[in-house]
This record gives C-alpha cells, structure tokens and sequence, in this order.
C-alpha cells in the first residue's frame, strides 16, 4: 500500500476504490427499498405479488447496477495547483473545482456500508451551504488520508503567505498574545427575574396575535349591529341565540388564545433566558443562558456576519431592545444553534456591544429613503384582494351595505404610507444601517465587506414607477431593502460592490 | 479628526447599469420549449384523457385553458429569452432574469467558494451547458447560468477561478 500511495498522483485525475460501485448501488436502492417496503407490506401473502416482484425487480437491480458502474467510472478527483477538481455524473455531467483556500474542513466519515467495505468517505466543507456537494463516497483510507493532508498542505501555505502580509502574530488589544479561555471579558449584560417578566410580556410574536384579535374584534363588532337587525326580521329567536352564542364562544375562545400566548411567550421566555449573561471579549461574544439546558455560547467575532435590533413600543417604554447576533452557518450547526439573542439591551449597552463587534462603527450619513407611497400602494392591493371575499360573503348577508368593507382598505394604504416613512438605509464605506418599522421597529448593522452578493430585483409593477428592491446576501441570511428609487438602487449597488471589491479585510 | 461629509456621487463608481450584458445562443431559446413541451406533455395527455368523460363545453373549457397556459409559457419563454444575460467585469460576475419579476445578482470574485460546470443529456444535445457559481451566501445568491456555449462556459470557469485566486 505505501508504494502505491508514493505513486499515487494526484495532478492526474484519480477514480475512486472499485467498491464505490457498492456504495453508489446501495445508495441508489435506498429510493427502491421504500417501494419494496410497501409491495411486501400489501402482497406478503399472495405468492404471485412475489412472481411480479421478482420480474420487475430483477430488471431494475441491473439497470441499477449499470447506472452504479457508470457513476464510479465517471467520477474522478485530482488536485491541480491550487484547486480540487471533481468530475462526476452519468446523465448530467458535472466539473466542480474548488480553490484550495475555500475550504473551510475536510471530514472523513465512514457509515456501516463504508465500514464494512473497508472505505471511508472523504468531504470537502466550503463556506457555502452545500456541503454534500464536495464527496467523494469510497476511498481507501489511505488514500484518504493523503489527499487530506495533501490539501490541507496547500491551504496553509496560501494561508501563511496571507496571514504573514496581514497581521502577524495574533493579538489582544494590549498588544499582548492572547489566551481565549482566560480573558474575562467585559460583562455586557446580566438579565434579572424582573427583566425576564418585561421580556416575556413584551415579545414580539404576540403582535400577530394582538392584531388578529383586533381585526377580528373590530369587525365584528362593526358589521353585529346589522347582523342583528337581519336575524331578528327573518330568523327565528333561536338562531338569534344560537348566533349570540357562537360570537360569544368565539370572543371567548380569542381572549383565551390571547392569554394563552401571553403565558406560553412568558414561560419560553424564562425557558430560554433565564439568567442570561452576555460578556464581550475581545475576540468573540460569549452568552450563558437557559432554565433547564443551560446553553453556553460562544461566537468569535470575526464570524459574526451583522446584528439585528428590534424594538417595539412596549420595550421601548421600558427602555429596551433585543438584538440578534447572526453569524456565518458552519457545517453541521443546525439553524437553532445559530440564534444568539440578547433580549434586553439598554442603549449604552447596545453601543458597548455595536463598538466590540464593528469597531470604529459610526451612524453612516448617507440616506437613501423608500418610497412611502409605494408601500402605500402595496398595502391598498393587498387589502382590498383580501377583503373581496369578506365582502362576497357579507353581500349575503346584508346587501351592497357589504361594499363599504373596502373602506378598510385605504386605512390599511395610509398605515402603509407611514410604515414606508420609516424604511431606509444609511451607508457609508464600511457599514450600512437598514432601518424598518413603525411600531415594531427593526435595525440591521450589515458591515459592507460581509457581502456575499447583491441583487437588484423589480417587477413589471413597480417598473413604471422606476423603483427597485436591493438585497444583501451574507453568510447568516438575507436582508433586502424595497422599493428604492432607480437610480439610487443602483448607485447604492454599485458603491456596495465597490466596498466589497475593494476591500481586503477577510470577511470571517 | 476632520469632520466630512463626502457625497457618494455615481459617476465615480463603475455602473453596471451601462455594461454590455451577454446574450444566450438562439438555441437556448429552443432547448427551453423543447425542455417545457416535454413538461406540458404530461398534464396535456391527462387532460386530453379526462375530456373522454366530459362533454360539451367542459371540453372546451379544459382544453382552452391548457392551451392558453401553454401559449402564455411559451411566450413568457421568448420574452425572457430577450432579457437574460450575464456581465463580466474584472471583478465580478452578473446574471440577469425574468421580465413578469426581474432579478440581476452580481457575485464578486473575491466571494466565490467553488464553481460547477453542468451538462444534462438534452443540453449536451444543443452543446450547451450550466455555469454554477456558489457563495457562502446561501443558495438564493448562488448563480446558476444555464444555455451556455461548452467553450465559453469552460473559459469564464477558469477566468473566475483564476480571479477568485487573486482576490482571495
């Protein structure tokens, strides 16, 4: 094996170990065991589901096996400079090639088949989400072994060369070396009991609930007085009841869903934020938290992608607001682990947090505003299209009176108009400030080298009007700005590629 | 510290707005109504089958309705056609689509994680093929350009590698 690993070359495109030609087979059966699964479970008895089976399997089992050998014989990998080429496919063929300095890890797996088979799968990690694209399924160890050395060879000396002309040794901001598990860091924020009562109460997920329970509170009541009058002429009294009952019922049931939410918001909140202590370090951002599963977070900095404030007029009559710190998605970390929020944030420690993450972070001065109107607009056709069917069904009921629904629909316009004063965006060379909300407020700190790629996106509606939306891609998500004016769409596009471009600051 | 207040004025920047953007071969355009056809074949044969059972103006209805949805594919097909295209720049790469709801996505160099270069057997039967560039922005930023010339989709593969090196 050592000799035929000295010869191995990897510049020249290598094939797999024949046994992927298992691998690929068993994992294409995985589609066909499912059916089998159900023939056997319908026909087990009767012997000639079995004769059937037995003829349509058979077939199937050797195309399978064709296709398998046509996926390991088209499937090869070779190492040419500074970048992993895999060649794969059968129908659709593919060429994936990966810089060298990409990849973020290289991990060895090997499931029960591999194991028995005596290969192992070896899986390359990009910053991107699609990590199971980069696998090559059934190599020897050995070989495996190598290429991950192999590669990992080159990345250091790329990253050496980078890391030499950038910033030298690693360290604090005393210009010492720095340990990360001794430091101990600045405590941003220690939630008490009385914190977490105006936390829970004043979540942001019970507006939804609050707002339903107004409209339907709201309409209702508007449109009982003529439900009444219609019933009390051509119905029976029983109906009358009947009908009092069910408003009744279902007023209860609201009020009861209500408080409901309330208590379950409260009780999450506890759940999860009970003694939360967020301390910033010089390096990364650590937060303790939780009732039962006590959760210790740790968030480098430099991973952190941009921050999130949201407030609503609650919090902010107790002087707080939550903020969201999202960072870039690592493999193998599911969406949950990645929430980091700090629910109660005063606004000094809102600035010591902003200045420990985005250092030097000052307001940008350039604006560019949304246009009100057509938020105004947007709003006006969506609550009319929404209120058609109400009105159909209150026609019915009580006649053309049923037309004067549509009154709702300019109220929800002009709420519209005022949610469009408040959307911006202020910009400067390093950071952007996205700014949203009229009760329910929302600021995202994105700094420009964080930028992964940007969109500007319209419709045929908003065309005539020469709007654009704009949207940030980041590794931690999307965030978007809408119905900006043309040209300043495009200005704020291209400055921000510019920046991004431009700048070489290592965004994670 | 002076204190300033520069405007960002756009004659300054490149404007992406003014570049050139490249065309798909005509052939693209025929491989998407070969491609659609073969979709439409299904629910057309299913709908072809159930007017056995209906009758008179039912037929019609369904049938019509179809058409008029296979007609409007089409069309948005020719339209769209005439819109997409992609913008190379020396450091970034873009790609426009749609006209009903229109986007153009633009991947700087210095962002890009890996690229692909796809063919699927009806593609390689118009010697076209896909040009996948990924991000670490999620998959709604990664770029996928389809009906592309083989020759050209290799050349603008190693052009972006080669400055994806660069502006590491």
């Amino acid at each position: 094996m050592p000799d035929e690993l000295k010869d191995w070359d990897l510049s020249q495109p290598q094939r797999q170990s024949l046994l992927g030609v298992v691998v690929y087979i068993l994992r294409n059966m995985r589609a066909l065991a499912a059916l089998a699964f159900s023939f056997f479970a319908f026909g087990a008895i009767n012997t000639s589901i079995w004769l059937v089976f037995a003829l349509v399997a058979l077939p199937i089992v050797i195309i399978f096996l064709v296709f398998a050998y046509y996926q390991y014989s088209n499937f090869t990998f070779q190492v040419n400079g500074e970048e992993l080429i895999i060649h794969k496919g059968v129908f659709v063929k593919d060429r994936l090639v990966v810089e060298v300095d990409r990849i973020q890890s290289i991990q060895i797996t090997e499931n029960l088949i591999q194991r028995i088979l005596g290969v192992v799968a070896l899986r390359v990690d990009t910053a991107g989400s699609k990590g199971s694209e980069l696998e090559i399924p059934a190599l020897e160890r050995p070989k495996a072994e190598k290429l991950k050395s192999l590669l990992y060879q080159k990345k250091d000396a790329i990253l050496e060369d980078a890391r030499v002309e950038q910033e030298g040794v690693v360290q604090n901001k005393n210009g010492e070396p720095s340990d990360p598990t001794e430091e101990t860091g600045e405590v941003l924020v220690h939630l008490t009991i009385l914190d977490l009562i105006k936390v829970g109460i004043t979540e942001n997920h019970l507006r939804t609930g609050f707002i339903a329970l107004a409209f339907v509170f709201g309409t209702f009541s508007q449109y009982w007085e003529y439900l009444q009058d219609y019933f009390s002429d051509s119905v029976d009294t029983y109906t009358e009841q009947a009908l009092n009952a069910g408003f009744a019922a279902l007023t209860f049931f609201v009020i009861a869903f209500a408080v409901f939410s309330v208590l379950i918001s409260v009780v999450r909140t506890f759940l999860r934020f009970y003694d939360l202590k967020a301390t910033l370090k010089s390096e990364a951002v650590e937060v303790n938290t939780g009732l039962l599963k006590r959760n210790e977070s740790r968030v480098p900095i430099r991973k952190i992608q941009f921050i999130q404030w949201e407030g609503n007029p609650l919090r902010k009559a107790v002087g707080y607001e939550s903020a969201k710190i999202k960072q870039s998605n690592s493999m193998g970390e599911t969406e949950r682990e990645q929430k980091i929020e700090i629910p109660a944030l005063k606004s000094d420690e809102t600035q010591k947090l902003i200045q420990g993450v985005f250092e030097g972070f000052s307001e940008p001065e350039v604006t560019i505003d949304a246009s009100s109107w057509a938020y105004a607009r947007f709003n006006f056709i969506i609550g009319f299209l929404i209120l058609i069917p109400a009105a159909v069904f209150l026609y019915f009921q009580v006649g053309w009176v049923a037309a004067s629904v549509f009154l709702i629909a300019p109220i929800i316009a002009i709420f519209g108009y005022f949610y469009g004063q408040t959307v911006r965006i202020q910009y400067s060379k390093n950071y952007m400030v996205i700014r949203k909300g009229l009760f329910f407020t929302r600021r995202i700190v994105i700094p420009s080298y964080k930028i992964q790629a940007l969109s500007v996106d319209g419709n045929l509606f908003i065309d005539r009007r020469h709007l654009r939306h704009v949207s940030f891609y980041t590794a931690a998500g999307t965030r978007s700005i809408r119905y900006l004016h043309e040209r300043e769409a495009y200005l704020l596009r291209d400055y921000l590629l510019y920046c991004a471009e431009s700048s070489e600051v290592s965004w994670m | 510290m002076t204190w300033e207040n520069k405007q960002i004025v756009g004659d300054m920047l490149p404007a992406l707005e003014e570049v050139n953007f490249q065309k798909h071969p005509v052939r693209y355009k025929r491989y998407r109504y070969l491609v659609s056809g073969m979709v439409w074949f299904i629910p057309l044969t299913a709908v072809v089958i159930l007017n056995i059972s209906l009758e008179g103006y039912w037929r019609f209805l369904t049938i019509g309705l179809m058409l008029i949805l296979i007609a409007f594919n089409f069309a948005s097909i020719r339209i769209g056609f005439s819109r997409r295209g992609y913008a190379l720049r020396e450091r970034d790469l873009t790609y426009r689509k749609g006209w009903i709801f229109f986007s153009t996505t633009t991947l700087p160099f210095n962002r890009i994680q890996h690229t692909e270069v796809s063919q699927g057997p009806i593609e390689k039967k118009f010697d076209l093929c896909t040009l996948k560039i990924f991000t670490a922005g999620g998959s709604t930023s990664d770029l996928s350009i389809p009906g592309l010339e083989e020759e050209e989709a290799q050349q603008l593969r190693d052009f972006i590698s080669k400055k994806a090196a660069i502006y590491a």
